[in-house]
């Protein structure tokens, strides 16, 4: 009888060791990350052939009074950018060379933004705006989807604004956008690598933006 | 010598009766046991989890009839690697490895009938009926999607007790699981599952 009390001392607690709820470990989780786009219903983006980017990022840092990015970091990340474009068939042109479509690239770090629609950096005190000062009209930006993302630690935003139909639309709108999201660490160059990664993959999951 | 034998045989009905009845004073069992769960929706998720356990109660309204409850808890989860999910419309896609969490607690009333088969072995086969809640969880970077609700559940199972003294049983049991448990969010339909118990308690 005694036997049978250690053997039952012996199974409850590896019973009840093994039924307990797990905690997910979530340390196995990629650090990538997490890659989200967008597309306008309805636009054939081949007819879109040229585009303009700037060679400056907005930026948008609770710690920082700065707002925009350049240099060697700016750099890389608008290179990936063109890569993709390039091979996706689209030509770069000066701004003043009526671009089919502009490129907006944005980064936010440490910045608590709940929702994201359209143009909400118009709002944000000392957020660069690319087009400001090329569309002295200010033609509103336009999103024709819904985009809902939480931002907690770092975000890299890019946008294609249509700008061939712009004048006649009098809206600036966003044909296509793509966010990467998520835990940013303190390395410079691994978050500009994390945003590279975040783009090619971007425009890898996004085919249709192809001219041809 | 031959006599003897006869007698041995002629007591040995007398033997297994008189054990028979002592297997059958008790009224009430409960018992504990270790839930092995094998996930049926394959959609979500695939992967056997180990991290579950399950109470019982049981109380014979006749020698091979019982009645009870039972509930307990089921932890799913699996990885999925980086992988590309598309919205309904086609229009946004999102790319990212996650951690996908299925948490289920049935509460249900059951009904086990017994078969005779000797002194040590109690096979049963039983139906429950009652309902589950569920929780769906999907972790991503640091991001967390989660879902939750009730269901309406049912449970055929066959499994057999053992004897391990006048007080103790073991419980090895076999169950399918269906529950109604719906998840737009997560495109869940339904969630079923295969349960393997293994178990031990007291009857009193």
């Amino acid at each position: 009888m005694k036997k049978h009390h250690y053997l039952l001392g012996l199974l409850a607690p590896i019973l009840l060791t093994a039924a307990c709820r797990k905690i997910p470990n979530t340390d196995e989780l990629k650090s990538n990350l997490v890659v989200a786009t967008n597309k306008a219903p309805g636009i054939q983006y081949n007819s879109y052939k040229t585009y303009f980017i700037s060679d400056t990022i907005a930026y948008l840092d609770d710690t920082s009074t700065d707002s925009i990015l350049v240099g060697s970091t700016a750099d890389q990340i608008i290179d990936a950018v063109k890569n993709n474009m390039s091979r996706y068939g689209y030509t770069l042109v000066g701004r003043n060379q009526n671009p089919d479509v502009g490129l907006a690239l944005a980064i936010t770090k440490n910045v608590n933004v709940e929702t994201y629609y359209a143009g909400w950096w118009d709002y944000y005190p000392g957020y660069w705006d690319p087009w400001y000062w090329y569309y002295p009209s200010y033609y509103p930006y336009y999103y024709p989807f819904t985009a809902v993302y939480t931002y907690t630690t770092g975000s890299l935003i890019l946008n294609m604004i249509d700008l061939k139909n712009a004048v006649a639309e009098e809206k600036l709108t966003v044909i296509w956008n793509m966010a990467g999201i998520g835990a940013v660490g303190s390395s410079v160059s691994g978050n500009t690598q994390a945003g590279i990664d975040a783009i090619n993959q971007g425009f890898s999951q996004s085919s249709y933006l192809k001219t041809n | 010598m031959k006599t003897l034998k006869i007698a041995c045989l002629a007591l040995l009905p007398t033997l297994f009766a008189a054990q028979t009845t002592k297997a059958q004073e008790f009224k009430n069992v409960l018992l504990g046991s270790w839930n092995i769960g094998l996930p049926m929706n394959s959609d979500y998720l695939t992967k056997t989890s180990f991290a579950g356990f399950r109470v019982d109660y049981r109380r014979f309204i006749k020698p091979n009839l019982s009645v009870g409850f039972s509930t307990g808890w089921q932890s799913f989860e699996q990885y999925f690697d980086t992988q590309s999910y598309n919205s309904s419309d086609g229009n946004t896609t999102v790319t990212t490895d996650m951690y996908r969490i299925v948490y289920n607690v049935p509460f249900m009333v059951n009904a086990h009938y017994y078969f005779d088969a000797g002194k040590y072995v109690k096979p049963y086969a039983g139906f429950g009926i009652g309902c589950m809640y569920s929780e769906q969880t999907a972790y991503f970077n640091i991001y967390e999607l989660d879902d939750n609700g009730m269901g309406f559940a049912i449970r055929p199972e066959i499994g057999a007790l053992i004897n391990i003294s006048d007080q103790f049983i073991g419980n090895v049991g076999f169950n399918y699981q269906f529950a109604t448990n719906k998840s737009d969010f997560f495109n869940i339909n339904s969630l079923s599952e295969l349960d393997i118990q293994i178990g031990v308690g007291f009857r009193f």
